[in-house]
């Protein structure tokens, strides 16, 4: 357990480092997903927007189109110079290889909606504060399923020459589930109904990530061998 | 220490390997000779645990070799055409990674012992990004060595070195035979075979076909057996028509 825990600590600590050296993925990511939710605010500049039923949506949407450009990133460093090859030459549990690539991601894409959240709030005049919690909480679920087939997805794609046009293409229709799960928890949220209202969507997306986590974990393995 | 036993692999097509057999003892150097296409950068990959064959078996210290075994995998260091680092993290950052994953005790010496040993102990904490050809392609032959294997599977290992990486190399490898460790590597250069390996294997299409001793080839021998059983085909000359065996292949 322990030396599985240090292979996990491992890419997680080199992928956070070579983020921190060029910063690409974060830049691009949180360049883009500000330019959806400026977008946005032009777009009903007119008019508030209701955080009931269309504020989840906006939000959801800025995150997974900037999230799919992480997902790329990520593995674009590991197709330089072949390092994939390299992480296969490596006595590990291949595992543990994906939860530390999962991790990394997770957190990328946590720190780009860290900076979405407070535009979106200004721009949109959707009152965010009172809600941080809850709001922190499925955020954090929603992104994490997102990680999860994203991080296992992106491994089949970085092969393939259309890889950019492929991982949205596959990845969107199987996370569906949790993106509406999100839209609507969030939209909840957001109009003060709180969590508890929720709680079955909630537990979709639990459940999402549970599945997740296991497929990946089960099948990184076979993946890297394709 | 290896025996491979009538290894089949085709990807998309046709086998590039067709029953190869081969044998690499401890302390021996193999040199794998052969055009390209022959089937080396694809034995080796298998031998690397990278690729499972169609057919065939490949033995390790007289077992069946299986890439999954961590014990097998830390037999082996695999140099292969690409430099397998990144770019974005210092040299010694990238011998720090693999040191991790190999659970190597006492990391930190062993790094500084592996950039001793190719030279680049000055520019250890230089981003591998701001190297050299033949710079990256010692840091490739460190990484393979940081978990001192006893096979190492080089395919081309001399490309981008200069002369004096080339002597360093030469060096280093028969350091690495002489301490019992087994060598397989692919070149094309026949001048670098001599003084490093104590034995070559003629491939072609995908088999093993010829090979011995290097002491069989004398003087200019091995240069003269190759191009014996791999003669260089006339370059066409540009507008020259073409043969109707070709044209209808």
């Amino acid at each position: 357990m322990r030396s599985y825990l240090r292979t996990v600590g491992a890419v997680l600590r080199k992928d956070l480092l070579l983020e921190w050296r060029s910063r690409e993925a974060i830049t691009s990511m949180a360049f883009f997903s500000l330019l959806v939710v400026v977008l946005f605010g032009f777009a009903f500049q007119a008019e508030r927007i209701d955080p009931r039923t269309q504020a989840g949506g906006l939000l959801w949407v800025a995150f997974s189109f900037s999230g799919v450009l992480g997902l790329h990133r990520s593995f674009a460093v590991e197709r330089e110079g072949s390092c994939l090859q390299g992480l296969l030459l490596a006595p590990v549990d291949r595992s543990a290889l994906f939860l530390g690539k999962v991790i990394g991601n997770f957190l990328l894409i946590l720190a780009v909606e860290a900076v979405t959240f407070p535009v979106f709030s200004i721009l949109l005049r959707v009152s965010i504060l009172p809600h941080f919690g809850p709001l922190a909480l499925i955020a954090a679920l929603g992104t994490l399923g997102f990680a999860e087939v994203g991080t296992l997805l992106a491994t089949v794609s970085s092969g393939s020459r259309l890889r950019e046009v492929l991982l949205p293409l596959i990845l969107y229709p199987i996370w569906v589930p949790v993106l509406i799960a999100s839209v609507e928890v969030t939209g909840m949220v957001l109009a003060g109904e709180g969590l508890a209202a929720g709680g079955r969507w909630i537990a979709l997306v639990l459940a999402y990530d549970l599945v997740f986590l296991g497929v990946g974990l089960m099948l990184f393995d076979h993946l890297l061998e394709e | 220490m290896l025996q491979v036993r009538g290894l089949v692999k085709a990807y998309a097509g046709p086998p590039v390997l067709r029953g190869c057999d081969l044998d690499c003892r401890a302390g021996e150097a193999v040199a794998l000779l052969g055009p390209n296409g022959a089937g080396k950068s694809t034995l080796l990959r298998l031998l690397a645990g990278l690729h499972k064959p169609q057919e065939g078996q490949i033995l390790l210290d007289g077992r069946l070799f299986r890439p999954d075994l961590a014990d097998h995998r830390r037999r082996i260091g695999f140099v292969s055409h690409d430099s397998l680092l990144y770019a974005g993290l210092s040299a010694r950052e990238n011998l720090q990674f693999v040191a991790s994953l190999f659970a190597l005790p006492r990391a930190t010496d062993r790094i500084d012992e592996a950039l001793r040993e190719v030279g680049l102990e000055w520019v250890g904490e230089r981003p591998v990004r701001a190297f050299s050809r033949g710079m990256v392609q010692r840091l490739t032959l460190a990484r393979a060595l940081l978990h001192r294997p006893g096979l190492l599977l080089l395919d081309e290992p001399m490309t981008g070195l200069d002369p004096a990486g080339i002597r360093s190399l030469e060096e280093l490898l028969i350091r690495f035979r002489q301490e019992g460790g087994a060598v397989l590597l692919s070149t094309h250069d026949l001048s670098h075979v001599d003084p490093i390996a104590t034995r070559v294997v003629f491939l072609r299409k995908g088999r093993v076909e010829d090979g011995g001793e290097i002491g069989l080839y004398g003087g200019r021998g091995l240069e003269e057996r190759y191009h014996e059983m791999f003669p260089a085909r006339p370059a066409r000359k540009k507008g020259a028509p073409t043969l109707p065996a070709e044209a209808s292949s």
